[in-house]
C-alpha cells in the first residue's frame, strides 16, 4: 500500500503534467487520462486518511462487486458524495479515451477521440472536475 | 421456494427433512447475502452473518441428531419454519427492491430530454443501467446532469450494488444496444412519447 505522501506526490505530479498538456491541447486523450490518474491518487490519499476505509488494492475482497473501481465508487458515494459526479465523469471519459469504445455496448468510436471532446470539455475536466475533487478532499 | 416438513405425532410417521433441500436453501440465502452485502460489511452486517451462520450450524447439528433422537424434531421444526419464512421473504423483498430501483431510475432519468432509452443488465455482480442518449458527441452539461442524477439514485439505494453507463448516439441506430443480456425497461419513441415496461409507471 502506498503511503499518503506517495499518493499525494503522484497526484500533484500527474496534475502538473495535465497543466503542461493543456498548454497546447494537442493531446486531448492524454489530458483526460492523466487528469483521471491525478484524481485517483487524490481519492486514494483521502482513503488513506479515513479510518473507516480500507486501501483499495490491498484490502478489498477478490469478489467485490465491480472490483477496484466498484469499491472506489461505493466509498466515494458513502463518504465523499460531493465529488461523485466529477470523479465518475473522469473515470468514464478517460476509459473511453483509452479504449475508444463503450464497454456496455461494445460500440467503438468511429471518429478519433480528439473529435469527441471540445477544447472547453478538456479544460473543464481539469479546471472544474479535478479541482472540485482536490478542494473537496482538502488537498 | 418452499420447504415443507411435517411434524411427527404418535399416529403418523413424519417425513424426514431432506438434507440437500435444506442445505441448498440455507446456502443460497447465505451466498446471496454475502454477494450483495459483503461490500458493505459494517459491524451490524458481520453480526447478522454470524447469527445466520450460527443457525445454520445448529440446524446441521440437529439434523444429524434427528435420526438418533426423533424427539428433538419439534425444536427443529420451529427453526425450519422460521428459516423457510425468512428465505421466502428475502426473495420477495429482493424482487420488490429490484422493481423499485428500476422504477426510480426511469422516473428520474426520463426527465432528462436527451435520454432516449434505458436498458438494464448485470455486470461484475452489479445491476447495471445503460442509459442511451441522443447527443452525437460528448456534452459536459448533460454529463453533469446524468451523474448528479445517478448519485441521487445510488444514495437512495445505498446497499444495492449499482452501476451506470452512458452511451451517446455515435453510430448506427438510436436506442439499441448490442448486448443480448440487456433488457429494455424504458424508451422514448421518435415522437418523444415515453414507453415503459412497467404497466403502472408514472410515464
Amino acid at each position: 500500500m502506498a503511503s499518503l505522501q506517495a499518493h499525494l506526490r503522484q497526484a500533484q505530479h500527474n496534475e502538473s503534467l495535465v497543466q503542461q498538456l493543456l498548454a497546447s491541447l494537442e493531446y486531448k486523450d492524454w489530458i483526460i487520462t492523466v487528469t483521471f490518474y491525478a484524481a485517483i491518487h487524490y481519492v486514494e490519499a483521502a482513503f488513506f486518511q479515513n479510518p473507516k476505509i480500507v486501501h483499495t488494492e490491498t484490502s478489498i475482497t477478490p469478489n467485490y462487486p465491480g472490483g477496484y473501481h466498484g469499491y472506489r465508487s461505493d466509498m466515494i458515494l458513502q463518504h465523499y458524495s460531493e465529488i461523485y459526479p466529477s470523479y465518475h465523469k473522469l473515470y468514464q471519459q478517460s476509459r473511453i479515451a483509452r479504449y475508444l469504445y463503450f464497454r456496455a455496448e461494445r460500440k467503438f468510436l468511429e471518429k478519433p477521440i480528439q473529435e469527441n471532446f471540445s477544447e472547453s470539455d478538456v479544460k473543464s475536466f481539469s479546471q472544474k472536475d479535478l479541482a472540485t475533487i482536490r478542494q473537496s478532499l482538502n488537498f | 421456494m418452499g420447504i415443507v416438513f411435517y411434524q411427527s405425532d404418535v399416529t403418523m410417521p413424519y417425513a424426514m427433512p431432506r438434507m440437500p433441500d435444506l442445505e441448498n436453501a440455507v446456502l443460497k440465502f447465505l451466498v446471496h447475502k454475502i454477494k450483495t452485502e459483503q461490500a458493505y460489511a459494517e459491524k451490524e452486517t458481520v453480526q447478522y452473518y454470524s447469527e445466520i451462520a450460527g443457525v445454520y450450524s445448529y440446524l446441521r447439528e440437529t439434523m444429524g441428531a434427528i435420526s438418533l433422537e426423533p424427539l428433538k424434531f419439534s425444536t427443529l421444526f420451529r427453526q425450519l419454519e422460521w428459516l423457510d419464512i425468512l428465505v421466502g421473504r428475502e426473495e420477495k423483498v429482493e424482487a420488490d427492491i429490484e422493481q423499485r430501483v428500476e422504477r426510480k431510475v426511469i422516473d428520474i432519468f426520463e426527465r432528462i430530454e436527451q435520454v432516449f432509452s434505458i436498458y438494464v443488465d448485470e455486470y461484475l455482480q452489479r445491476k447495471r443501467f445503460l442509459i442511451l442518449t441522443t447527443n452525437e458527441k460528448y456534452e459536459d452539461e448533460l454529463m453533469d446532469r446524468l451523474l448528479i442524477t445517478e448519485r441521487d439514485v445510488r444514495l437512495q439505494f445505498k446497499h444495492i450494488p449499482l452501476s451506470f453507463e452512458y452511451i451517446p448516439k455515435l453510430v448506427e441506430t438510436l436506442g439499441q444496444v448490442l448486448n443480448p443480456n440487456a433488457r429494455l425497461i424504458w424508451s422514448r419513441t421518435l415522437d418523444g412519447i415515453p414507453t415503459s415496461s412497467f404497466a403502472a409507471s408514472t410515464t
